[in-house]
């Protein structure tokens, strides 16, 4: 876009080419490393299993993702993929793949996805490979990982939350001041599964601007770049490639984590268990992004005043929320530092 | 783009709202690089339609407070009530008159919502003229470019949007439309099984009870001591078959080993 009438035909030019290219890219959501499906534990829910590269064998590790988008933005390209950097390092790499639920999930609860589920699969995962896992949590998945730990810690070697909330009550959690006036039992009676078509909208009404009008128009500048192109792609799929949201787990985590603020006043429970951040005592690296406005950085940053690990260490990323999966300066700087943390000798 | 669909989406609605943007630049442009009259004229033309959409909304919103759209007043409303519950069809009723409630506080709490949205935008623009007014006050560069000029809309409008969304007022307007939307979804699908019903025909309550006794059902063969058996034996075979093709990308030992 520039002052004239040529230059803006030119970007008009650029605008239709990028189009052409795009209608034509092909957008792999399973991810660029090839996996195999090593067990179901639930309705839809399956763990990957992604082998190591090498003769290096090191200690397996089980990512946990969130239930809100799919996992691929952790393998989007073989360059910006943290599987691959894992496998790269020696790791076996076990993923949970929650899957889309269907109707009759709608009764699932957190007390069947990390009570039973996710502590089936960290207690099958260290049968298998005859140690337990260190555990990489993501976001919602970094609350999982947190509650695996505190609820079943031999189960768990080291952890890692990356762009995890712990305190859902910090003064600029946008997210979280919008969700205190909702009556989250009332929604999912009425919506039962929590449909990605009310979903996706709240969360790109945080940056209408950003998200609707500057990535579109910065389009065209991406005609010229192929690879950068794709990349755009696979992000615009990504984004809004969004599972329903199980109703009951659903209200579970609106209502006991940000309107109640579960792990931080201790009152979240699973099974009947309180989930305390002091009944950690893992090595805990915590990875928070300073620009996140999804997880602000404090509403990460409170799992170092409250859990009961003596060898906590935290990593701020100068970036956004994504920026920690994705960015080149995350997989130069950051997925080197994860994979050096999980290995200290 | 194949599909008609493509030439409305969402981001192309987005992308002919900021073409507006290029408005402000061919009026920059006649001021001479600097905002003077042309803009000025611009920014009132885009206040005004906001003014405009906010006045329409505030009637509208206002004629939902006229005798025909508002609930009875206060000393009417237990006899509405008695009466509803009297009678055969008291059933119908009551949920008609539930719905019309929900749907009356759905457009309160939508047009209470927009209303922010709105003046967000209005305060957006003004953030945008004031800033080119400062920067010809102290002599500083005017935009360059209709890039830059877009650059400058852009992050003034969101820093005013993200005034908004992190004001109190909001939060509650926000709460207040997803708890009414909820509730008129809710005294909709009352009203749809009560339809479905009387022709006897699924209706949303058995469905949502069969996907009960589904879940029960799938929980309990989860659960179940068979089940845990053929989970592990399925491990035990993944296991062996990782022995094998082990095994099988091992070169075979030489007749000299």
């Amino acid at each position: 876009m520039a002052a004239t009438p040529e230059s803006l035909t030119d970007w008009q030019q650029r605008l239709v080419a990028a189009l052409d290219t795009a209608a034509h890219l092909p957008v792999d959501t399973r991810g660029a490393t090839p996996f195999e499906v090593v067990g179901e534990y639930g309705p839809g829910i399956t763990l990957r299993h992604y082998p190591p590269i090498g003769a290096s064998r090191k200690p397996p590790v089980l990512v946990v993702y969130s239930l809100v988008n799919r996992p691929f933005i952790l393998d989007l390209t073989r360059q910006r993929s943290l599987i691959h950097a894992l496998n790269q390092a020696g790791h076996p790499v076990y993923l949970v793949d929650w899957g889309y639920p269907r109707g009759a999930d709608r009764f699932l609860t957190l007390d069947d996805y990390i009570g039973e589920f996710l502590a089936t699969i960290a207690a099958d995962l260290g049968e298998r490979e005859q140690r337990a896992a260190d555990v990489i949590g993501v976001c919602q998945g970094g609350v999982f990982a947190l509650a695996l730990a505190a609820l079943f810690p031999e189960r768990v070697r080291r952890l890692v939350t990356l762009v995890t909330p712990t305190d859902f009550h910090t003064p600029h959690d946008t997210l979280s001041r919008m969700a205190q006036h909702i009556d989250f039992e009332q929604a999912t009676a009425a919506l039962g599964n929590v449909s990605a078509r009310w979903l996706n909208p709240v969360f790109v009404a945080l940056k209408p601007y950003r998200l609707l009008s500057q990535r579109y128009v910065d389009l065209p500048e991406l005609a010229e770049r192929p690879e950068a192109l794709h990349d755009f792609m696979r992000m615009e799929r990504w984004m809004y490639d969004s599972p329903d949201q199980a109703a009951a787990a659903f209200a579970q985590f609106g209502r006991e984590l940000y309107q109640r603020n579960g792990l931080v006043e201790r009152t979240f429970q699973l099974d009947g268990q309180v989930v305390r951040l002091d009944a950690i005592h893992h090595p805990v690296l915590n990875v928070f992004a300073e620009l996140d406005h999804l997880v602000p950085p404090d509403a990460a940053r409170a799992l170092g005043a409250h859990v009961g690990s003596s060898a906590y260490r935290e990593v701020g990323f100068p970036g956004g929320h994504l920026g920690v999966f994705i960015s080149r300066r995350a997989h130069r700087e950051l997925v080197p530092a994860i994979t050096e943390w999980l290995n200290p000798d | 783009m194949a599909s008609g669909e493509a030439f409305e989406s969402e981001w192309l609605r987005w992308l002919r709202a900021t073409a507006s943007v290029e408005e402000l630049w061919q009026a920059l442009q006649a001021d001479g690089g600097s905002p003077g009259a042309a803009c000025a004229q611009t920014f009132r033309s885009w206040q005004g339609q906001i003014d405009g959409t906010l006045t329409t909304l505030r009637t509208a919103m206002q004629q939902l407070d006229t005798p025909e759209h508002t609930p009875p007043p206060p000393w009417n409303a237990p006899w509405l009530d008695a009466l509803a519950r009297l009678g055969p069809w008291q059933d119908d009723l009551q949920r008609t008159r539930a719905l019309q409630q929900s749907s009356q506080a759905y457009l309160r709490a939508l047009a209470a919502c927009s209303e922010q949205l709105l003046e967000a935008v209005r305060s957006g623009l003004a953030r945008l003229e004031q800033r080119l007014a400062t920067a010809a006050e102290h002599g500083e560069g005017q935009p360059g470019t209709l890039r830059e000029l877009y650059e400058l809309w852009l992050e003034e409008s969101e820093a005013a949007y993200e005034a908004m969304l992190t004001t109190e007022t909001w939060a509650e307007a926000f709460g207040r439309l997803t708890n009414a939307t909820s509730e008129v979804i809710a005294r909709y699908q009352e009203q749809a099984d009560a339809a479905l019903s009387t022709l006897d025909l699924p209706t949303r309550t058995d469905w949502i009870d069969t996907q009960r006794r589904v879940a029960r059902l799938e929980a309990t063969i989860r659960r179940s001591p068979a089940a845990q058996e053929i989970a592990a034996l399925r491990s035990e075979v993944a296991e062996l078959r990782q022995e094998v093709a082990a095994l099988r990308t091992t070169p075979p030992d030489g007749p000299e080993s």
